[in-house]
């Protein structure tokens, strides 16, 4: 991989990047008046959703090079504060957003802090871990969170008068919630900040010696994407007005993870690629037979051994660090 | 032992072929979300003289898959009996598989509500699944039926709405009864144990409600993490406790490790075993083998029941899947026959989602499998009876009988 | 009291073998191959169908425990032969998409095969019965998995440390070249290697069986626990993942009796502090 940026296609991409972004965003508004259906606007709502917290983990995993196994925990954590603020009476968008983005970020520096400290498979195992015990949380203290039945949620409001309410109002909410995480990663990874971590990626002894304090990036970069997981997660409560412990579950940490490696991971358009091909792949697979996970893990399969590069070698030097002998 | 599988041939709707086949309209469909952001085929209404679309959702993959598997097997049995039509109408199957998950759950939901234009729903298995879905067919206004989501919180006076139905049990009504039961057995002090959530918690309840009085108590309680493999560290707790009974609330792979191991550490048989019909139900009594003899459990069914309709059903859904027939059977077949009673009253037509509501309400069943069966107007879930099992050798293999009957079992909803 | 300790101990130690048997084919193939294997959960659970499958046939658990063993490792050698053997120079991210890949085939083929209905197998004829420890009533089965634990880790660590084999793997896990430079095929012992580690994990699920019982989903179920052991047992060891499982069993189980309830929370407690102890003070790419 040469450090030559303009040749490679990502470089490509991103020249035209704006223009085709625009269009791409203009299209998405105009869906539902060119006649979209209900039902897959709310597919697209779905997908858009697992784009952004397909694009939070992106940061930390394609970017700074963490592969975490528990990004779920902060979807859930996200949908919970939105579920329980809206119950405790605090359905007004103006306070029930700050406090899901918030709990998140709060939630993730302590989780953030202990586990950065590792890396490799054992931040793998740790972050798994910790999400483990969100779940646990969620499932067994009824008392807080409705238990393993789940939690109903009173719908949003803002100002008083409901909000929300409608399909296309949730759609053009959650285009815009997708299109601000788009461009605030594209703002991060462009940054000083972002290009730091992406050199504690490449080389993190380097970067040590260059004097920069690796774990101050790395928990900012965690606590970031958190903050946005828990944006996923807002979305997702106020969607479904309901939030389950599966929102913690491993397999949906595994999912977002597959999301983001078969998109491309350290691009910015591929966690979004990612999110709606999986999503769109398990619904019809589903449908169509009860054997979608044999299918699934031969597409896995397939993809790996063929598209050899196609995991952008970006994952590839990002484990790097930790695991090849 | 091979149980049917809702593949393929489920999905042309009948039980042949013929018809504007399920696969065209997932192809399509799929084909105009592949770009979300393309136009998608809008649907449209469905005459009355279509076929009678009844969307079906069910776990038949991941940790209920075989409950599901059974369900879905029930609810078609029914209606291949009834020749795939209601009052001359046909009627297409539409099964989805909501994986026990919430998220999928609705999202298949909302397929079939919004893409497919179901008449009406049927099913669910899991408590967290109904849970969601009973606040969503209130917004989407569609009636739906379920043959399970057992958690009492989900039926309740104070959140009943018309279009959602409980056809298959709350947890109180099958642990009600057994607390009665026991108590007038002479059992004075009971352990109760079983998986930390909500079914383990609510069947503990229920029991103790009617099992405390005239000075018989509980003496411990163990609930565990669901899952759990070992229970050798508990048992002898509970042997020290010096309980007459134990109590459990286990399902699945925990209620067969539980009933084994309790067997295997000579808790059997100075300490009696009782507990939630899921404890020795049909599915694991296989795998538990003599431990589980003489277990008494108490649930809305048992293999054993000895009416015509019963030994009938059993015969046909063994013919049918070469497999015994289980409660999660029983529960999609009769959730089925209260759909078909609703439509046939309505002469095999579904002018509106609140006509509908009110013909499902109205329904009263003689004699299902299960014995009599009626609507609550105040929850919406069923009246029934819940019968005492006892497992016992029946013809050389272990199956539940009947050792004791409570009629038109109702579910306060409090 | 004294036979509370005495019993929990005891309980302790079955359930550390047990987690031991589990973990050893993970530790093993991760260990000398460095390879990621997230269908190791799978090999149990096709070592328990097979074994279910011949016990059916001869009604010999001796038998069953044979055919679980090589069956996966059979399997494990040709998934080896055909597609792992690509991967050793790949990152360890793309082992885990494909041993991943796998794991997610067999949940299917498993209920294909042997449908979704829990099935149980019983213990061998002479270990059916229990021994009388105090007045707790200790199933022997459960006492002969003690047994077969110990044997297990020792015959294991011998194989490796003290055999030519052992030292040609060790040999050609530090410096492939050298050792086919010497004229040894590096491609075979490899792949000896994943099957041996599959063949463990074959054998475990058949002798886990009586207690576990042996339905879908158990294979994940399994996957995580093991990772967990051999996590905290450190990576690449075989003795470490020993250790582990006795600190994790016996640890597990007194807390399990003591505070039934905050059981789960415990085993991931556990794991993370043993994690951050071993980070405190080192630089990430020193433990990673």
């Amino acid at each position: 991989m040469s450090a030559d940026e303009t040749v490679t296609p990502t470089a490509r991409f991103a020249k035209l990047g704006p223009l085709a972004g625009l269009a791409v965003v203009a299209l998405l508004a105009a869906a539902p008046a060119l006649g979209l259906s209900d039902f897959h606007r709310s597919l697209a709502i779905e997908a858009m959703m697992f784009s952004i917290l397909a694009m939070s983990l992106n940061l930390i995993l394609g970017y700074a090079g963490l592969v975490s196994f528990g990004h779920a925990a902060f979807f859930a954590i996200g949908a919970y504060a939105a579920g329980l603020a809206a119950n405790a009476g605090g359905t007004d968008m103006l306070i029930s957003f700050p406090i899901a983005i918030l709990t998140g970020v709060l939630l993730a520096i302590p989780i953030g802090w202990l586990s950065i400290r590792l890396s490799g498979f054992y931040f793998l195992m740790i972050t798994f871990a910790f999400a483990q015990m969100v779940h646990s949380v969620a499932f067994r203290w009824n008392w807080l969170t409705g238990g393993s039945d789940g939690l109903l949620m009173a719908g949003p409001t803002l100002l008083g008068s409901p909000v929300l309410q409608s399909r296309n109002q949730l759609y053009f909410f959650t285009l815009i919630c997708c299109v601000v995480t788009f461009v605030a990663m594209a703002t991060i990874v462009a940054s000083p900040f972002g290009q730091v971590l992406v050199g504690i990626r490449e080389n993190t002894m380097r970067m040590r010696a260059l004097g920069y304090n690796i774990r101050a990036y790395k928990l900012a970069a965690f606590v970031i994407a958190a903050g946005f997981g828990a944006l996923a997660g807002y979305i997702n409560a106020q969607f479904s007005l309901f939030v389950a412990p599966d929102a913690a579950d491993w397999t949906q940490s595994a999912s977002v993870l597959v999301m983001v490696l078969i998109g491309g991971a350290g691009t910015l358009t591929g966690p979004i690629i990612g999110a709606t091909v999986v999503l769109l792949l398990q619904h019809w697979l589903s449908s169509y037979t009860q054997y979608w996970s044999l299918v699934l893990g031969l597409i896995f399969i397939g993809l790996i051994t063929v598209a050899r590069d196609g995991l952008q070698g970006v994952a590839v030097r990002a484990w790097g660090l930790g695991m090849t002998r | 032992m091979t149980i049917e599988q809702p593949g393929m041939s489920s999905r042309r709707g009948f039980a042949g072929n013929a018809g504007p086949n399920r696969r065209d309209v997932i192809i399509g469909g799929a084909a105009s979300a592949a770009f979300a952001v393309a136009p998608g085929m809008a649907r449209p209404a469905l005459a009355q003289s279509g076929p009678i679309k009844i969307g079906v959702l069910a776990p038949i993959s991941g940790v209920y898959a075989s409950l599901g598997t059974h369900k879905v097997n029930g609810i078609k049995m029914l209606f291949d009996q009834n020749g795939m039509k209601i009052a001359g109408r046909p009627v297409e199957l539409l099964v989805e598989d909501t994986e026990a998950k919430p998220q999928e759950g609705l999202r298949k939901a909302r397929k079939l509500v919004e893409s497919d234009q179901v008449d009406v729903l049927l099913g669910v298995l899991s408590s967290a699944v109904g849970n969601a879905i009973k606040e969503y067919v209130a917004r989407a206004n569609k009636v739906w039926i379920t043959t399970g989501a057992a958690a009492d919180g989900i039926f309740k006076k104070k959140n009943n709405n018309p279009y959602a139905f409980r056809a298959s049990l709350s947890t109180w009504q099958a642990n009600h009864p057994m607390g009665t039961w026991l108590a007038g057995k002479g059992f004075k002090r009971v352990l109760l144990t079983g998986p930390d959530y909500a079914m383990g918690r609510e069947a503990d309840e229920a029991f103790r409600a009617t099992f405390e009085v005239n000075g018989a108590q509980k003496v411990g309680e163990v609930f565990v993490p669901l899952g759990t493999s070992d229970y050798a560290p508990y048992l002898s707790q509970i042997k020290k406790a010096e309980p007459d009974l134990i109590y459990a609330s286990y399902a699945g792979a925990d209620a067969v490790r539980f009933v084994q191991q309790y067997a295997a550490f000579g808790l059997a048989p100075s300490i009696k075993l009782a507990g939630y019909g899921y404890l020795v139900e049909e599915d694991v009594l296989v795998a538990q083998g003599d431990a589980a003899l003489g277990v008494q459990s108490g649930i809305n069914w048992a293999y054993g029941l000895d009416t015509p309709e019963n030994r009938q059903f059993v015969e046909d859904y063994r013919k049918r899947t070469d497999s015994t027939a289980t409660v999660d059977a029983v529960a999609g077949y009769v959730g089925a026959q209260v759909v078909l009673e609703a439509i046939k009253s309505l002469g095999g037509n579904v002018p509106s989602q609140l006509e509908l509501s009110q013909a499902v309400g109205k329904v009263k069943l003689a004699k299902t499998p299960r014995g009599p069966l009626s609507f609550d107007p105040e929850t919406n879930n069923v009246i029934q009876n819940v019968y005492i099992r006892e497992v016992a050798n029946m013809g050389g293999q272990l199956h539940n009988k009947v050792v004791a009957t409570y009629e038109n079992v109702k579910d306060p909803g409090e | 009291m004294a036979e509370f300790i005495v019993i929990q101990t005891l309980n302790g130690l079955v359930y550390s073998m047990l987690l031991f048997i589990l973990a050893l084919g993970l530790s093993m193939t991760f260990g000398l191959l460095g390879f990621v294997n997230l269908a190791h959960g799978s090999f149990f659970l096709l070592g328990a169908y097979a074994g279910l499958t011949a016990f059916g046939q001869t009604a010999s658990f001796t038998l069953a425990a044979l055919a679980g063993a090589l069956t996966a490792g059979a399997t494990g050698y040709l998934l080896e032969r055909l597609f792992l053997k690509n991967f050793y120079s790949r990152t360890a991210l793309d082992q885990v998409v494909l041993s991943f890949g796998f794991a997610l085939v067999f949940i299917d083929v498993g209920k294909m095969i042997w449908g979704k209905d829990i099935r149980s197998l019983a213990a061998p004829g002479l270990f059916k019965g229990a021994v009388e420890i105090g007045s707790t009533t200790f199933p022997s089965y459960r006492l002969l998995l003690i047994a077969i634990g110990v044997l297990l880790f020792v015959a294991t660590w011998l194989a490796v440390e003290r055999t030519r084999m052992g030292a040609l793997i060790r040999a050609a896990v530090s410096d492939r070249d050298m050792v086919r430079g010497l004229g040894y095929d590096v491609r075979a012992l490899f792949a000896l290697v994943f099957a041996a580690g599959a063949l463990l994990a074959g054998l475990g699920g058949v002798l886990a069986a009586p207690i576990t019982s042996v339905y879908p989903g158990l294979d994940f179920e399994v996957l995580i626990t093991t990772l967990i052991v051999v996590v905290v047992g450190g990576l690449g060891n075989i003795t470490g993942a020993f250790w582990a499982s006795l600190l994790i069993g016996v640890s597990d189980t007194f807390g399990r009796a003591l505070m039934p309830e905050s059981a789960s929370f415990l085993i991931f407690g556990v794991m993370a502090l043993v994690l951050l102890a071993r980070s405190w003070g080192r630089t990430e790419e020193e433990i990673g």
